[in-house]
């Protein structure tokens, strides 16, 4: 018998890479500039960067155009690309309340300093699927663009107000406590989880950026589990903003901190009823937090949340047990654990076979003796 | 040879061996405290690479910390070099480094494997480095990482005993398949990653060193060369290595191999081949020399 | 390709050489190894085989000290080259010092803890000479333990007795303990993890 070698591997590898781009462009549609996914699918790119942990809009719209609209990949381009760009600086800590704010609600009072305002929102319209988007051209978007800007009252595009933060009224008047934990001292510095391994229990800073990483639909689903019932803080959602935040590092010479750019992000600060775990002293609501890239308020809300339900001294469900949440939401983890299954297991399936066959060998002599004796 | 190699990092516009500096020098330092420590698991913080977690990226991260131009690389899944994952990390490790790779395990000076330790006995000079899925042996007993944690620190491995006990209780057998877990150095119950039973006496007081890298969970761990390597057994239930009951590698006629099964493409029938390919080709390839010797 | 490109390079594989004899020392106890990568340029006392070490394992992620009589260059070539920050010897995770030196702080290294043995710090010892067989002057240490197939023997000179009773002695209740290099100034190295069993007589 002639030995038929199992070779090809590689042949097979760079076939399946060739078939990929052939599934991609066959088609014949024109190819998708980087541009239109950075302008048009927003969100996408908004939730790419938050996962992927790297503020770059083209970068993401670039994987995302690898990917053919798959996230997760796109993510997992990103984290890598990530991995090779020399980290050089730690920015100053950024105040929120110098937001420009495109989006700021709070659903705690029904007017707040600053005011309610809507931004860019598809909350309110019905979601019916808008056929005339299939003939939009060059034209249309022109137009409208021009139009829109013309409608625009005079005036309006001046210095935007200021928005004072909810949480800084609550904790005035003695609602919401003055930190997370009572007389709970900023980590200084902050946590890395990308330099230093996560240990639990987990400094604060480590879970909100591990949380701030997180694929959306995971810690969706976490976040949904504890406001359904599985643990609940009865949540409120004391301030929602999104908008551009600028960014500053520490002088090399030692000079003020230089100005270097803004970045979009999304803010969530949710109050927690009042359940004693706000420290000594009269009770108070309690705060979670929540912060991630780009324009994307269910993570935050999430995150906010998560952040929240994650101090329960006794856990008793999955979303306040920190070590379960914070262990299950990264989404290059998940995912690459899931697909992982896909490779070969030839050797360890033969491994539980000889122990399947060594346990029905041991079944087999009491049946043969119920047999003779029934 | 030095200024080509040079060449092939630059073409690539990576650094060598892909990660930088600063990653290679958090892995090696968390390998030295490894080896100092047989089979404690010790965190590290990994670098996201351009290969899915789960899919050999804690092991891929000790080859680039440890390999340089002069080494010489083989790359192992099931025992097989050109199984596709093998066949992508192999890539990926000689496009950032130029190294020169091999399949003859005794050629080789880092062999990166998953799931298998090569038939071939290792060397002194030779490294092998696990893929590891699941780093904790405590896992099947404890999904805490922070329980875990103290049940290694206080030597409390009696759940893992008792899991072995009613085992052995229900099925005659402890009936662990791979990833039977084992005590190193008399002290730590250490995982070492999903090889077959078969491959688990060839860790004891093995001339080479063994390093386990697991990625996605974030801990590397060690097994010193010449440490003691023992599975956790009962007196009157040894443990035992798979029995395939008789049968022999179809292609190269091993009796003495990890073997697995293949169902025939055609004709649907099973026959046995073993897993190791290198093994197998080289016996094949004795046997027809003695063949070509006779007249 | 530009000089510094080539110059940057052969950093990566001064460390990756240096790295490779490392782990080898410390895998197999009491085997003689070559460093074979001198540190060019460094300031007067300041010895350029530690330095190779130093620049090879250390960064601004870990905290180290020093002690003995070059104590000072070495801690200021260490901070600038690698951006390791310097630390009293009970926050160090690795600490540089003179192997004849019996007041040496070895005893203030953190030995980590039972659930995270590895905080246990490294020590970087330089003694005067390492012999393959005995030699002048030298104590030799017969050592056991994981690494070494039945007994390796360690000749050093310049090693004082009381460090290394003071090594013995942090390593009593293993896991905690410390882990050491040894290294002298032609560069011949010997590593001694907290696993090491030594027994030891003066030459």
């Amino acid at each position: 018998m002639g030995y038929v070698a199992a070779k090809g591997g590689t042949q097979a590898i760079e076939q399946a890479e060739q078939l990929v781009q052939y599934y991609r462009l066959r088609g014949g549609s024109e190819p998708i500039q980087i541009r239109q996914i950075q302008d048009q699918f927003r969100l996408a790119v908004d939730k790419v960067m938050g996962e992927g942990s790297l503020y770059s809009p083209f970068h993401a719209a670039l994987a995302l155009k690898q990917a053919e609209g798959d996230t997760i990949e796109a993510v997992l381009l990103l984290r890598a690309f990530r991995s090779t760009c020399p980290r050089t600086r730690v920015s100053v800590v950024a105040g929120t309340s110098e937001m420009h704010v495109h989006r700021r609600i709070s659903a705690a009072f029904q007017d707040v300093p600053g005011g309610q305002i809507l931004g860019p929102t598809v909350d309110y319209t019905q979601r019916l699927l808008n056929f005339s988007l299939c003939e939009e051209d060059g034209d249309h978007v022109r137009r409208f663009v021009a139009q829109y800007l013309a409608d625009l009252p005079a005036g309006e595009l001046g210095e935007p107000p200021s928005f004072p933060k909810v949480v800084d009224i609550l904790k005035r008047e003695g609602l919401l406590a003055a930190s997370n934990g009572a007389g709970a001292a900023p980590e200084e510095p902050p946590y890395d989880i990308t330099r230093a391994p996560l240990v639990f229990p987990a400094p604060r800073s480590a879970r909100l950026q591990a949380l701030a990483r997180g694929e959306t639909g995971g810690v969706l689903a976490l976040a949904y589990s504890s406001m359904r019932g599985y643990g609940d803080i009865h949540p409120t959602v004391g301030e929602l903003r999104v908008g551009t935040v600028p960014l500053r590092i520490p002088h090399p010479a030692g000079g003020p901190a230089v100005f270097i750019g803004r970045v979009l992000v999304t803010e969530a600060e949710v109050v927690a009823f009042f359940d004693g775990t706000s420290g000594p002293g009269a009770p108070m609501f309690t705060l979670g937090y929540g912060l991630c890239f780009g324009h994307n308020e269910l993570k935050a809300i999430a995150m906010a949340v998560l952040d929240r339900t994650m101090n329960a001294a006794v856990p008793k469900a999955p979303a306040e047990n920190e070590e379960f949440v914070l262990s299950h939401i990264d989404p290059i983890e998940s995912s690459g654990f899931a697909a992982h299954w896909k490779l070969p297991h030839y050797v360890t399936f033969q491994a539980d076979i000889d122990r399947l066959r060594s346990a029905q060998r041991h079944a087999q002599p009491r049946d043969g003796i119920r047999r003779a004796g029934g | 040879m030095r200024a080509a190699d040079l060449l092939v990092a630059r073409r690539s516009g990576y650094n060598f061996a892909f990660l930088d500096e600063h990653s290679k020098r958090e892995v090696r330092r968390a390998l030295l405290k490894a080896v100092a420590i047989p089979g404690h698991q010790v965190p590290f913080a990994p670098r996201e690479l351009p290969i899915a977690l789960g899919w050999g990226t804690g092991g891929l991260q000790i080859t680039l910390s440890l390999i340089g131009p002069r080494d010489v690389l083989k790359v192992i899944d099931q025992g097989s070099d050109d199984s596709v994952n093998a066949v992508n990390l192999r890539r990926l490790i000689t496009r950032t480094t130029g190294v020169r790779t091999t399949t003859d395990t005794r050629r080789a000076t880092i062999i990166q494997t998953r799931h298998r330790v090569p038939e071939e006995s290792l060397r002194a000079d030779q490294v092998l480095v696990f893929q590891v899925p699941y780093p904790e042996p405590l896992r099947r007993v404890e999904p805490s990482d922070v329980q875990t944690r103290r049940m290694h620190a206080e030597q409390d491995y009696s759940r893992l005993w008792v899991y072995l006990y009613e085992d052995i209780v229900r099925w005659g057998d402890v009936t662990i398949p791979h990833r039977y877990p084992v005590r190193v150095h008399g002290r730590y119950v250490m995982d070492p990653s999903p090889i077959p039973r078969w491959d688990v006496p060839k860790l004891h007081r093995s001339p080479t060193l063994g390093l386990f890298g697991a990625g996605r969970e974030k801990r590397v761990y060690a097994i010193p060369p010449h440490t003691r390597v023992e599975p956790l057994e009962f007196d009157d239930h040894p443990f035992r290595v798979e029995d395939f009951g008789g049968e022999r590698c179809r292609r190269c006629g091993s009796g003495r191999s990890f073997l697995s099964a293949i169902y025939d493409r055609a004709t649907g029938r099973r026959y046995y081949v073993c897993s190791d390919t290198d093994y197998c080709e080289r016996r094949i390839a004795g046997g027809a020399a003695q063949r070509a010797a006779a007249p | 390709m530009d000089a510094a490109g080539i110059d940057a390079l052969g950093e990566v594989y001064r460390d990756q050489r240096t790295f490779r004899l490392l782990i080898e020392a410390l895998a197999r106890p009491g085997t003689l190894q070559s460093l074979s990568d001198p540190m060019p340029d460094v300031p007067p006392g300041v010895d350029p085989y530690i330095a190779s070490v130093a620049v090879t394992l250390l960064d601004h992620e870990v905290r180290f000290a020093t002690s003995g009589p070059t104590a000072a260059p070495l801690t200021a070539y260490i901070a600038r080259r690698t951006g390791a920050r310097p630390a009293p010897p009970e926050e160090a995770g690795f600490l540089f010092a003179c192997g004849h030196d019996a007041d040496s702080p070895l005893e203030r290294l953190p030995v980590g803890s039972l659930e995270f043995p590895e905080h246990g710090a490294t020590v970087v010892l330089t003694v005067e000479r390492l012999f393959a067989q005995g030699g002048d002057g030298a104590s030799t240490m017969a050592v056991e333990g994981p690494g070494i197939p039945t007994v390796a023997r360690v000749h050093a000179r310049g090693l004082a007795p009381a460090i290394i009773e003071a090594f013995i002695d942090m390593n009593r209740e293993y896991p905690e303990g410390i882990d050491a290099f040894l290294v002298d100034p032609d560069g011949r190295l010997v590593g001694l993890p907290r696993t090491a069993r030594i027994g030891w007589n003066r030459g």
